[in-house]
């Protein structure tokens, strides 16, 4: 089973794929990064309730789902801790190994906070 | 001047993130975009906007993209339709499911916007890498 307290040395930004979205918005990429991060808080918003939820009832089907989401949702956004989180999450509840239903919901809140911390600093650099 | 009508482009995704990174690079190349995250209701709106390419992801709530684009073929109107599928799951299999069951072609996450957006670029433009799926 892959741990879900991951080292605190655990990179908390993808720098490379940051600097691509940048790249994608000449322009403005401090705004275009930071409507990015809106939509994520709104859709963690919306799905962090259901997560909380599913693992109170250990309902693997549904966690699935949303560990899913939110694996590609914060790769997509270079939240590289947060989505190797839902991905440790995601594999060990299809390899049968998940057993951490108690600390999942602490596990992912932590990371979310510390990684949107990390990412409000980067956006502040640009 | 010469006049030419949009692309439309049709994207499902379930991930807010994903469809508003796709949609800002699609239409800052000059596509209209239309998005939904939910695989139920696609061929509706499909229907409605008569798009020029779709973009769907591979797991979606109410129906997967693979069983979209089963359906996609099926149905006379899109039977030649590019569709584009971006996957978290890039194993050979499952790309050899998609491309057999009518997928244009597979992006495995992380993917390259620009690298989409060329592709496409050629899919849009070219019609005669287009193929009629039945």
């Amino acid at each position: 089973m892959k741990n879900l307290l991951l080292n605190a040395s655990t990179q908390q930004l993808d720098a490379e794929h940051l600097a691509m979205l940048a790249s994608l918005s000449e322009e403005d990429p401090k705004r275009f990064i930071l409507d990015l991060l809106n939509s994520f808080k709104k859709s963690w918003a919306e799905n962090f309730p259901q997560l909380k939820t599913a693992c109170e009832k250990k309902d693997s089907a549904s966690l699935i789902k949303i560990a899913h989401l939110m694996n590609g949702s914060a790769g997509n956004l270079g939240l590289s801790h947060l989505s190797l989180l839902f991905r440790n999450v995601e594999e060990n509840l299809h390899n049968g190994t998940f057993n951490t239903y108690a600390e999942c919901a602490s596990a992912a809140e932590e990371a979310y906070r510390t990684s949107i911390e990390a990412l409000d600093g980067y956006i502040k650099g640009l | 001047m010469e006049f030419r009508e949009m692309k439309r482009i049709l994207i499902v995704d379930d991930d807010p993130v994903m469809i508003k990174l796709l949609d800002f690079n699609l239409k800052k190349a000059g596509y209209a975009v239309t998005a939904c995250q939910d695989g139920s209701s696609v061929e509706k709106m499909a229907e409605q906007t008569n798009p020029d390419l779709a973009v769907f992801d591979l797991i979606l709530p109410g129906r997967s993209g693979l069983k979209l684009v089963q359906d996609f073929r099926k149905n006379t109107k899109f039977k030649t339709l590019p569709i584009i599928i971006i996957t978290q799951k890039g194993n050979e299999h499952t790309k050899e499911n998609l491309l057999n069951a009518g997928a244009t072609c597979v992006f495995t996450k992380p993917f390259s916007p620009k690298l989409v957006l060329q592709t496409i670029n050629n899919l849009t433009k070219n019609n005669s890498i287009v193929k009629d799926y039945s």
